[in-house]
């Protein structure tokens, strides 16, 4: 489906380009790339709007509403939703999100340091097997973390850290992906001259690294931050593999535990309505994250490609 | 070439705070676990439940039933030597996703887990299983029904202790049946001319649905009509029989594909937004359900005050020797990873071993019960469902049904079993493959997916 879609967009991005020369007037061109822009806006914020309105029905209201799927129902439950949230099961929902924080920091932040160091490294000094290492890095960027989930599990439960909050730490601080943009950052936007002017000036190598190189890659930095939150904000094969104990879990594997539930019928406890309010809810967070580092964010993407 | 040298040296600096990094992790780690309650980790599982009394032995069990918290405490208050340490770790593939990863690690499992009887064999073949007819399981032997009992075994072996069954019957809308003047159909002849009636008086929405999704459902439907795809012995583990295309599946099948063609049934997915909601909106005039369909139906019941819902028998091919089936329910099973398996064959036995445990379980969960203290008593023969207005819908249908439902055979690959079938089905529902050629096709598929697995394969 993305694909074709994908596909489609290509194709109907050329068409206008292609008609330029012979095309003088430019009001069609605009009108075509217009709709085209709408039909993705509409195809990105489809989903999202579905699950805004769905956040606000009940749970039979889900699926016999007046409103249909993409319109409110008459009955408005938004906020008995979020009440039943935080009493459904003791209210765990809340712990869920707690934790989906605390994994995301802790693994995103870790993982962002580890890249910075690491690429800072790879990109700046020049050691003994650094090609190796780098084509082995850029191999692993290729395996997904996903394949590495049982060999994790069996290296961490001879270290009995399996279901704690270590198991999806740990794994997380490892991205592969965030030392290589590191490297390639670093090296375009850290020019070796200006090191060297800073060592020539006296500055031992740990003050250059923070205070000369550091500054420069606050875009790349806050880039790679936002790829390993997001990744381990998202992650769900990981924790669903490590974690037993419903306290620990993140919101991802949290919601879709109620929604087999749901499914299961013996146990009759259907709560779609908690379902779809709790994937909305952990979707705000997200949604603040990146209009907030919107600035950095799109610096760091376009830096490198100009240059 | 000496600027090299130095920085070579200094470029331990960032890889050392790297690994000291690291180091604070780990150590971090082992303090988290051991000083905090709710995050301890490895071997000292915790709870959901709290365990009051701390000096007796403690069985970790995998359950996925929410009512079960109140059949956890009855349990630890009533016994004193064992106690049991709940968490539910995810509803049957979740659960089993645990369960594989910590079979492939050697360690992780909980001493007891919640399984669906048809995946047995699968856990039983990779030795994940305790046989638990070495600690007594013959001395409950007599509470089963004979079904119950032959879904939890392997030939000798028993791999398991029955808790809760889907014997299957026929939950169908009374208004629309009295709106439209169609009778209730008993047999299938009789709910083929019934769909048909329906339609033609004007009912706009499909007698029932046929997923090709529905798994176990669909297995079940096959088995009504006598087949029997599997024959497998744990006890033989690499043999296995295959029959999935034998006549009884392919009277089933061609019966309902020609309902498709007729256009009188529906071909939605199962449990998917759109099924939930034909199911609750009329568009549906029956629910093939199992004896928990109800539990399910229910947690939709607000949604129209005006459907009338009645539960009735499994229509039958031949009225006159009904044929019983069974669609889904659990188990508990001893880990073959328990220290303890005397204590978790205890907990597996007795923990839905007690009246009052089961009425948590029916009246909280929903849940049929296959324990026969509670099974024939007049209490839950005589339980009325105020959602079907008051039937007593166990002595009307579920109570006979689970009765006459004399077991089935799973297969060491079930899980793959189901996924072939989805895709036949979705082949002939979509894409016009006769019913017949749908089966030959998923016979052939299992049987060489059987000799690649290395098993030796007779059809």
């Amino acid at each position: 489906m993305a694909t074709t879609l994908a596909d489609r967009a290509a194709q109907t991005g050329r068409a206008p380009r292609a008609l330029r020369p012979d095309r003088e007037v430019g009001g069609g061109r605009r009108i075509g790339s217009h709709v085209f822009l709408l039909l993705l806006v509409v195809y990105f914020v489809l989903p999202l709007w579905w699950l805004l309105v769905a956040s606000t029905k009940s749970n039979s209201g889900l699926f016999v509403g007046d409103g249909g799927p993409l319109w409110f129902n008459s009955e408005f439950s938004l906020l008995d939703n979020l009440r039943g949230l935080g009493t459904h099961n003791g209210g765990i929902y809340w712990r869920w999100l707690g934790n989906s924080f605390l994994y995301a920091f802790a693994g995103g932040i870790g993982a962002t340091v580890l890249s910075i160091l690491a690429g800072y490294g790879f990109a700046k000094y020049r050691f003994r097997g650094r090609t190796f290492a780098f084509a082995l890095l850029l191999g692993s960027v290729m395996v997904p973390l996903t394949a590495l989930v049982i060999p994790t599990f069996v290296l961490l439960s001879k270290f009995d850290l399996v279901n704690t909050v270590w198991a999806v730490i740990l794994p997380s601080l490892l991205s592969p992906l965030g030392v290589y943009l590191m490297r390639v950052y670093t090296q375009d936007a850290v020019p070796d001259e200006m090191l060297d002017a800073a060592r020539v000036d006296g500055a031992g190598e740990l003050r250059v690294f923070f205070q000369v190189a550091l500054p420069l890659l606050r875009p790349a930095i806050v880039t790679v931050l936002l790829l390993t939150v997001v990744g381990t904000w998202n992650n769900f094969f990981l924790p669903l593999a490590m974690l037993q104990d419903p306290d620990l879990l993140p919101v991802t594997v949290g919601l879709n535990g109620w929604q087999a539930l749901s499914n299961a019928g013996a146990g009759g406890e259907q709560v779609w309505n908690l379902i779809t309010t709790g994937a909305f809810v952990s979707i705000l967070p997200l949604i603040v994250a990146f209009l907030a580092l919107q600035r950095y964010w799109q610096g760091g993407l376009s830096h490198g490609s100009v240059k | 070439m000496r600027t090299t040298r130095r920085t070579r040296g200094r470029v331990a600096v960032p890889a050392l705070l790297a690994m000291s990094l690291l180091a604070a992790c780990g150590s971090g780690g082992d303090g988290g676990s051991a000083g905090s309650t709710d995050a301890a980790g490895g071997e000292e599982a915790s709870c959901t439940n709290t365990i009051t009394k701390t000096d007796a032995q403690q069985v970790t069990v995998w359950a996925w039933y929410p009512a079960f918290a109140d059949v956890v405490d009855l349990f630890n208050e009533t016994h004193d030597d064992v106690q049991v340490c709940w968490t539910n770790a995810g509803q049957g593939n979740d659960e089993y996703t645990k369960f594989s990863t910590a079979i492939e690690a050697g360690s992780g499992a909980p001493d007891v887990i919640m399984l669906e009887s048809e995946v047995i064999s699968s856990f039983a073949i990779r030795d994940a299983l305790v046989d638990l007819s070495q600690y007594g399981a013959d001395e409950v032997e007599d509470d089963y029904t004979a079904g119950a009992w032959k879904d939890v075994s392997s030939g000798d072996a028993v791999y398991g202790i029955p808790v809760d069954g889907g014997p299957m019957g026929m939950l169908y809308r009374q208004d629309i049946f009295d709106q439209y003047g169609v009778a209730v159909p008993t047999t299938w002849d009789e709910f083929a001319t019934a769909a048909q009636a329906l339609k033609d008086a004007g009912f706009e929405g499909y007698i029932t649905d046929f997923p090709t999704n529905g798994r176990a459902f669909n297995q079940a439907l096959f088995a009504q009509a006598g087949s029997a795809p599997w024959t497998y012995d744990n006890a033989e583990p690499t043999e296995v029989g295959i029959t999935a295309n034998d006549e009884g599946a392919k009277k089933v099948l061609e019966y309902w594909d020609g309902l498709i063609e007729d256009g009188v049934v529906g071909t939605e997915d199962a449990f998917t937004t759109d099924y939930n909601t034909h199911l609750v909106d009329g568009t549906y005039a029956t629910y093939l359900a199992a004896a928990w369909g109800p539990g399910y139906l229910s947690g939709l019941a607000d949604a129209d005050s005006d459907a009338v819902w009645r539960a009735a028998p499994l229509p039958q091919w031949d009225a006159s020797s009904p044929v019983q089936v069974n669609w889904g329910g659990s188990t508990f099973a001893v880990t073959s990873q328990s220290e303890i398996p005397e204590a978790a064959a205890t907990v597996a036995k007795e923990i839905f071993g007690t009246e009052e445990a089961w009425k948590i379980g029916i009246e909280k969960g929903a849940l049929f019960p296959l324990w026969k203290p509670i099974l024939e008593s007049d209490y839950f023969r005589d339980l009325e469902y105020p959602f079907f207005g008051g039937q007593q819908i166990n002595k009307d249908v579920f109570l006979d049904a689970a009765a006459g439902y004399e077991g089935f055979t799973f297969s060491p690959f079930q899980n793959y079993a189901y996924d072939q079938q989805t895709t036949v089905l979705f082949d002939m529902v979509e894409n016009g493959t006769s019913a017949g050629d749908a089966l030959d096709t998923l016979q052939e598929t299992l049987v060489t997916y059987g000799k690649e697995q290395g098993f030796t394969v007779s059809e």
